[in-house]
């Protein structure tokens, strides 16, 4: 991962440090760091990212007084503008330094064309409603062996969300741009990518804690929704989920078609046995 | 198909022109030379419309680098204090490969083979050099595969005791009390081989490695390339509480050997959270699992344990047997990461160093 990005996640973590915060990073950042000890073949298939998606969970944004120091810190304390035209939902800094802001359905704030006013006119979050549990098993981090050479990392913490968070974050990212008006192949190959990165990092404690998550949330629309997902495109390696994997250059490329299949059936079984999808159930 | 040396000589005989631009004019053989000793032929060769000249031959039938480094002192002997500037020795042999062409070339010795590859050089009036045909003479009888399975226990041990073997029953009962099972016909085969390939110094009281770096090359090569090892199948399961195995305080856990990284790991040599291990038969080991009521059950996508059933002597040979974990030897576990792409060959370098240093006396290698 790009030093400059951590570097970028360490000045966030040390400002959201000083008003009692730890960042919350999705996106391909959290996967890398959910992700840092697996040793799984696909850890190395962790694709490179170049902007930071910072989720601002409901704990993080109940309090007014926090909603303010949040956006002062990001906007003031760390010098991020606005991007014109996302405004403040998205933000850049130079050099070439992105900040992207999610937020779940937050009760009490007001949602407006996908986003959630967290501050009006100077913090909004996109509006991500499969990360209502994202608090739910968040894992912490610590920069310090990403930055060994910084005194400062030390000790500075992100959080990340849990392995099943980060199935549900990429299943709907996949589902809303691969079909309907936001159908965007090139999208859907890259999150496509992400579900099969993370199902094949995941190892028997992550499969148990998730086993867990999915049934203390079993009654939620966003499970049913998350269930159907893989049902319809993830359940066989011929469905678009697998296809758009395999269509990638990128996919074991000194593989022939053959073992690439055999690589997608196993990611295949995990992510349907994650999701307890019956066999030939679409 | 092996030729007798009266069936290249024939082939020499009926060359012509076979071997362009040398040109074999006559073949004697049987010859004496001077001081009494008798040369395998002489023959009397020329380069096509060009200089002629004489050579001293001694053919060998069976070109294996011992073979070869033989027929190249007797011929350094033969030509020894001659001073015929026309005059050179010649090694013929079915088929002479890169090694043995490096043997000869160190030893100044011409070298011609029935496969049409040679090196000729006669003081400074001709060199020919020709290399690159393929052996066609390969020889049919059973290649020995003595870096695999039973055979390779024999290199193992030559490398776990590098001050050697005092007799072959000596190897054969080193082996046999370290957890295998070997005959003394199997070990004289293998060490037969081991010295025709020059790996082993061996004379009437001993019998030890020549370069245990280079014996330990050859046997990861033979891991490589082990057939067994590729067939092997690997399973995951789920096991909980495995250390429930053991027996007690007091007696070794040898119902299963840790591997790999998991082996790596125990040893000091690497961080891992995959558990690898070997077991001879995974039904048996399932059944005596369950009877200490640890579960054993069968799980593709995540299971906790990734078990390879293998019978192969060389896992189980010497292997580091504790009441807790036991773990393959360093030889065995050098081997595996040798494979074991991308992060395996770094933890390989650590053993080979490990393993060249802590050879001792005893052959009690420090796991």
């Amino acid at each position: 991962m790009d030093n400059r990005l951590i570097e970028q996640l360490a000045d966030l973590a040390e400002s959201f440090d000083r008003i009692g915060l730890k960042p919350v990073i999705c996106g391909g950042l959290g996967i890398y760091f959910c992700f840092h000890k697996a040793e799984g073949q696909a850890r190395e298939m962790i694709q490179a990212t170049t902007d930071i998606d910072l989720m601002l969970t409901e704990m993080q944004v109940l309090d007014q007084a926090k909603r303010r120091a949040i956006a002062d810190t990001i906007t003031d304390g760390l010098g991020y503008v606005v991007r014109e035209g996302c405004e403040y939902y998205q933000f850049t800094k130079e050099p070439d330094r992105e900040l992207d802001i999610l937020s779940p359905p937050v009760e009490g704030l007001e949602v407006d064309n996908f986003r959630v006013k967290i501050v009006r006119s100077k913090l909004h979050g996109h509006i991500t409603p499969e990360a209502c549990f994202i608090e739910d098993g968040l894992r912490t981090v610590s920069l310090r062996e990403f930055l060994p050479d910084s005194e400062e990392s030390g000790g500075l913490e992100v959080q990340v969300p849990s392995p099943t968070n980060l199935l549900l974050l990429k299943l709907f990212a996949f589902n809303d741009r691969d079909e309907g008006q936001r159908l965007d192949p090139e999208r859907t190959q890259a999150h496509a990518w992400d579900v099969y990165v993370t199902i094949m990092l995941t190892d028997r404690e992550d499969y148990l804690e998730g086993q867990d998550f999915l049934l203390r949330h079993k009654d939620s629309e966003i499970i049913r929704i998350a269930r159907s997902i893989v049902s319809r495109k993830f359940n066989t390696i011929e469905k678009t989920g697998w296809r758009r994997v395999l269509e990638s250059s990128d996919f074991y490329s000194d593989h022939n078609r053959w073992d690439k299949e055999a690589m997608l059936d196993e990611a295949r079984r995990r992510l349907i046995r994650w999701f307890d999808i019956k066999p030939g159930r679409q | 198909m092996r030729l007798t040396t009266e069936q290249i000589v024939q082939s020499l005989k009926s060359a012509d022109g076979k071997y362009a631009p040398l040109m074999i004019n006559s073949l004697e053989q049987q010859v004496s030379m001077r001081d009494g000793c008798q040369v395998d032929a002489i023959m009397d060769c020329s380069i096509q419309n060009g200089p002629s000249f004489k050579a001293v031959v001694e053919i060998k039938t069976v070109a294996t680098p011992q073979n070869i480094l033989m027929g190249a002192q007797l011929l350094k002997a033969y030509v020894a204090g001659d001073k015929q500037v026309d005059q050179i020795p010649l090694l013929v042999a079915p088929y002479i490969g890169t090694k043995q062409a490096k043997i000869l070339a160190d030893n100044g010795i011409s070298w011609l083979d029935l496969s049409g590859n040679m090196s000729i050089r006669v003081s400074n009036r001709i060199y020919i050099e020709r290399t690159g045909k393929p052996n066609r003479f390969p020889d049919t009888a059973p290649i020995k595969k003595i870096f695999q399975g039973t055979s390779s226990l024999v290199s193992r041990v030559l490398l776990l005791k590098p001050k050697g073997f005092s007799s072959l029953y000596e190897m054969v009962n080193f082996i046999n009390a370290r957890n295998a099972k070997i005959t003394l016909s199997t070990v004289s085969k293998v060490v037969k081989k081991l010295d025709e390939e020059l790996l082993i110094n061996r004379d009437n009281s001993l019998v030890s490695v020549a370069d245990p770096e280079k014996l330990l090359e050859r046997l990861a090569q033979g891991y490589k390339n082990s057939t067994e090892r590729k067939k092997r199948n690997t399973y995951k399961f789920v096991i909980e509480g495995i250390e429930q195995l053991s027996d007690g305080m007091t007696v070794l856990c040898k119902d299963y050997l840790a591997c790999g990284f998991y082996a790596a790991q125990i040893k000091g040599l690497a961080v891992t959270d995959q558990k690898m291990i070997f077991v001879k038969d995974i039904e048996q080991f399932r059944r005596k699992a369950e009877k200490k009521l640890v579960s054993v059950t069968p799980d593709v996508e995540f299971g906790n344990f990734v078990i390879t059933e293998t019978n192969d002597p060389g896992v189980w040979f010497n292997a580091d047997y504790q009441i807790t974990v036991s773990v393959v030897d360093d030889i065995e576990l050098y081997l595996e990461m040798t494979v074991d792409t991308p992060r395996g060959p770094k933890i390989a370098e650590q053993l080979k160093r490990r393993i060249l240093q802590k050879g001792n006396s005893d052959g009690q290698q420090a796991n």
